[in-house]
């Protein structure tokens, strides 16, 4: 007998909802998060995404009010109080075990396995940088640089930013900056962008640094023509990448989708992977906006609650996401998203595993000599050996293998992420106690 | 599906470690030969072995002589081609755990040792002075092979089929074998790709996979396959020089990462995936014999299939009944990758081999009474 009907990795909005769903229908539930706190993103906690030391994280991000409203709604909500609650646990391994699975989780410095009937991944996203010449430069910011840097006090007035991505990240950010006193010299977006907000200019090929140590010019191609604009910063929020990999581990299928630029694991009508008993939740699943996010939690768990027999004569369907808007693509868009053009222009010693300090040209050259997949080209250029297991660099090699190897991303498979799903010490992943 | 017939003098079925090498060896021959890989090169086993060219501790005497052959083919090769391998002979420990295994091994050491083969017995102590990362306190000792060597497991298959196909293989990957016929003293290679490939001799070297495809013409290969489990760390300062047991602790450049754990071997497993309980194996043997490497990080876990013929020897050779029907497998294809290779093409161009390998020979798993 599994200790738990369910666990549920990741307390944001869809995580919470799936577990108020599930309390309410009587399973013996599990909600778990690496964070402090519930609420996930939207709570403003920076989550370490797969990187506990690099500045590529998950930003703190809402979506204004509705979402704080839903997290507060479901904070309170009692159904919680019958749900046990880990909090500062990072789920680092999923493992078959009987009919349902073990669920290997690292607290206070030792790992404690817990084992389930079921379990919904509602683990979300994280931020990848793009490549671009300059990237390098103190003032290019990734989303989560942005609050440090804001502590440092280096922001002023009379200061400019440009700020890169069409998102909810980026309104956040934006908002920190003008409050610092910092103008938004510009609003850029990529073609691949999603959301199309007014004011935003639609960036065509790559972006262009110039500044020699200290950025001072952005120049890009737009439809109105080339343009250049003088700034102090520039804050780069990518499409979010899609945190798959206890999915991966746990055998789900994942398919590259136009919509998203990513691997998402694929799901049926309730939100089931491929695996029976393993979903998913949340904008792991391509959810976007706070609806539809909780929306896919109570879609989830209300399936599982049905599916281990309890008395579910609806499934709450209406508005969740559904994999069939997600595998559109963009027959103009090239995969994945024109910001990795700038991969032509860039030299053969760029650097595009930045774990392993592999090059651009060893990416290349493996393509040329047959690798077709993500894994082929870690084996053979070393790109994805490092602790990120590729979560860097897999657009850019999803892109030449496109570009050199004439590989539809949609006919890519992902690479395939081991245990741990982040850098852990032996002790970390040690049991702490014997099993009963 | 059907598709064009290709005719070649030689087909070889996989492009791991072995099949790479016999490919390499047909080639310099200037036998015509295409290699049929159902991925990538590296993508099955042999992209999951721990690095390690070890003789010292292989029993019997035959088979370690054997292992020390390829061993120098590999620096020999590196030399003629001007390549690299990563080749490097830092010795290697294998720790023996119990005082009753450290009694046993004291006659095994003193044959090896009268046949030529450079191993010591180093008692617990020993071995902590040798690298003071290892705790004396849970071991009896360890078997000292001061010649077993490192290379670099993606480099050598990528770099030996890259100097294969130079010498004018042509490669197929992603495709795979679906049926063997033989007629007319020829066989016929269908694969899942439409292209059907003719030879006169073929070689089977596709490790765990090979039995489905012996299958195919009739032949039932006594291969099973065989998980290990290992983790890696990430890049460390200089902590150990030599490589210890089956990657326990293997850290082939410093600073680098460690291979780390002992290689647990799970016999009829084919399920390529980590378990709980073989991580969970893995560490607690790892700090048992290093305590301080409880505070190493961890980047990934991994697993690999090996192919375990019934005795644990080699597979070689021509299978009887089926002339020109060669097969090449074993669970230490980075170790002997160089010597299989270079016996094998050797006999299927009829020549005498370099090494005699007559207790490898196929024919004794076919021999009566042998099942």
């Amino acid at each position: 007998m599994a200790e738990y009907d369910l666990v549920i990795v990741g307390a944001g909005l869809s995580g919470l909802s799936a577990a108020k769903q599930a309390s309410e229908l009587d399973l013996k539930t599990l909600l778990v998060d690496e964070r402090k706190t519930l609420g996930g993103s939207e709570a403003g906690e920076i989550g370490a995404g797969f990187d506990e030391q690099a500045p590529w994280q998950i930003p703190p991000v809402t979506d204004g009010e509705a979402s704080r409203k839903i997290l507060q709604d479901l904070t309170a909500s009692p159904a919680l109080e019958k749900v046990d609650v880990r909090l500062e646990s990072l789920a680092w391994g999923i493992f078959p075990e009987g009919d349902g699975f073990r669920l290997a989780l690292t607290h206070d410095g030792a790992t404690r396995a817990v084992t389930a009937s079921a379990i919904i991944i509602a683990t979300g996203t994280y931020v990848v940088p793009h490549p671009f010449q300059g990237i390098d430069l103190p003032q290019v910011l990734a989303p989560s640089q942005v609050d440090r840097k804001k502590q440092e006090g280096v922001f002023a007035p009379g200061q400019a930013a440009v700020i890169y991505g069409d998102n909810e990240i980026a309104d956040g950010l934006a908002a920190i900056l003008r409050d610092e006193g910092v103008a938004i010299a510009a609003r850029l977006r990529d073609p691949g962008d999603a959301r199309q907000s007014n004011g935003t200019v639609t960036v065509q090929g790559a972006v262009e640094l110039s500044g020699d140590g200290a950025l001072e010019t952005v120049k890009f191609s737009a439809a109105s023509g080339a343009q250049e604009i003088s700034a102090d910063w520039l804050v780069v929020t990518s499409p979010a990448a899609y945190s798959h990999e206890l999915a991966s581990q746990a055998g789900c299928t994942a398919r590259w989708t136009g919509y998203s630029r990513g691997y998402i694991p694929e799901f049926d009508a309730a939100m089931g992977t491929s695996v029976a008993g393993i979903s998913v939740a949340g904008s792991v699943a391509g959810a976007r906006g706070a609806g539809e996010r909780a929306a896919s939690g109570r879609l989830a768990a209300a399936a599982i609650a049905r599916s281990l027999g309890k008395d579910v004569p609806d499934l709450p369907l209406a508005t969740a996401p559904a994999w069939s808007d997600l595998i559109e693509e963009d027959p103009d868009e090239p995969p994945p998203g024109s910001f990795y053009q700038a991969l032509d222009d860039l030299e053969p010693d760029h650097v595009i595993c930045p774990c392993k300090d592999h090059l651009l040209g060893e990416v290349m050259t493996s393509i040329h000599l047959g690798c077709r997949t993500i894994d082929d080209v870690k084996r053979i250029a070393g790109a994805g050996m490092g602790h990120c297991q590729a979560r860097k660099c897999h657009r850019a090699v999803v892109y030449l293998l496109n570009r050199l190897g004439g590989v539809e991303p949609s006919e890519t498979r992902p690479m395939r992420v081991r245990p741990p799903v982040r850098r852990l010490t032996v002790s970390a992943m040690l049991e702490s106690e014997v099993r009963s | 599906m059907t598709g064009a017939t290709e005719e070649y003098d030689a087909v070889v079925i996989g492009a791991g470690f072995l099949g790479n090498f016999i490919a390499f060896n047909l080639s310099k021959k200037g036998v015509k030969t295409c290699v049929i890989e159902k991925q990538y090169p590296a993508a099955g086993t042999s992209g999951t072995t721990p690095a390690w060219v070890g003789y010292g501790n292989r029993r019997p005497v035959h088979y370690a002589l054997f292992a020390k052959e390829s061993s120098r083919l590999y620096e020999q090769i590196q030399d003629e081609y001007g390549i690299d391998y990563e080749y490097s002979r830092p010795g290697a420990l294998a720790i023996v755990w119990t005082q009753d295994a450290y009694e046993q091994r004291k006659a095994v050491v003193a044959d090896q040792q009268a046949h030529g083969i450079d191993v010591q017995l180093l008692t617990a102590e020993q071995v902590a002075e040798m690298e003071p990362v290892i705790s004396p306190d849970n071991i009896a000792g360890a078997l000292y092979s001061p010649g077993d060597a490192h290379i670099m497991p993606f480099k050598v298959v990528h770099i030996t089929g890259y100097l294969a196909r130079e010498l004018g293989a042509t490669y197929k990957f992603y495709t795979e074998v679906t049926k063997l016929e033989q007629h007319d003293g020829r066989y016929t290679v269908h694969t899942n790709q439409g292209v059907v490939i003719r030879a006169g001799k073929v070689c089977l070297a596709a490790g765990v996979w090979s039995p489905a495809v012996s299958e195919t013409l009739g032949i039932d290969l006594p291969i099973h396959p065989s998980r290990g489990q290992l983790v890696v760390s990430d890049d460390l300062p200089a902590t150990v020089a030599k490589i210890v047991g089956g990657g326990s602790l293997h850290q082939w450049k410093q600073p680098g990462p460690i291979l780390m754990g002992s290689v647990t071997n799970e016999d009829g497993i084919s399920e390529n995936v980590n378990t709980y309980d073989g991580l969970q194996g893995v560490l607690r043997g790892l700090v048992k014999l290093a305590p301080t490497m409880k505070d190493a990080p961890v980047v990934r876990a991994f697993s690999g299939i090996r192919p375990m013929p019934a005795d644990g020897l080699p597979l070689l050779g021509e299978v009887p009944g089926y002339p020109g029907f060669f097969v090449a497998v074993t669970h230490s294809g980075a170790t002997l990758g160089p010597a299989i290779g270079q016996v094998t093409a050797e006999l299927m161009c009829g020549e005498e081999p370099f090494y005699d390998i007559t207790p490898y020979h196929v024919s004794r798993v076919f021999e009566e009474g042998s099942k």
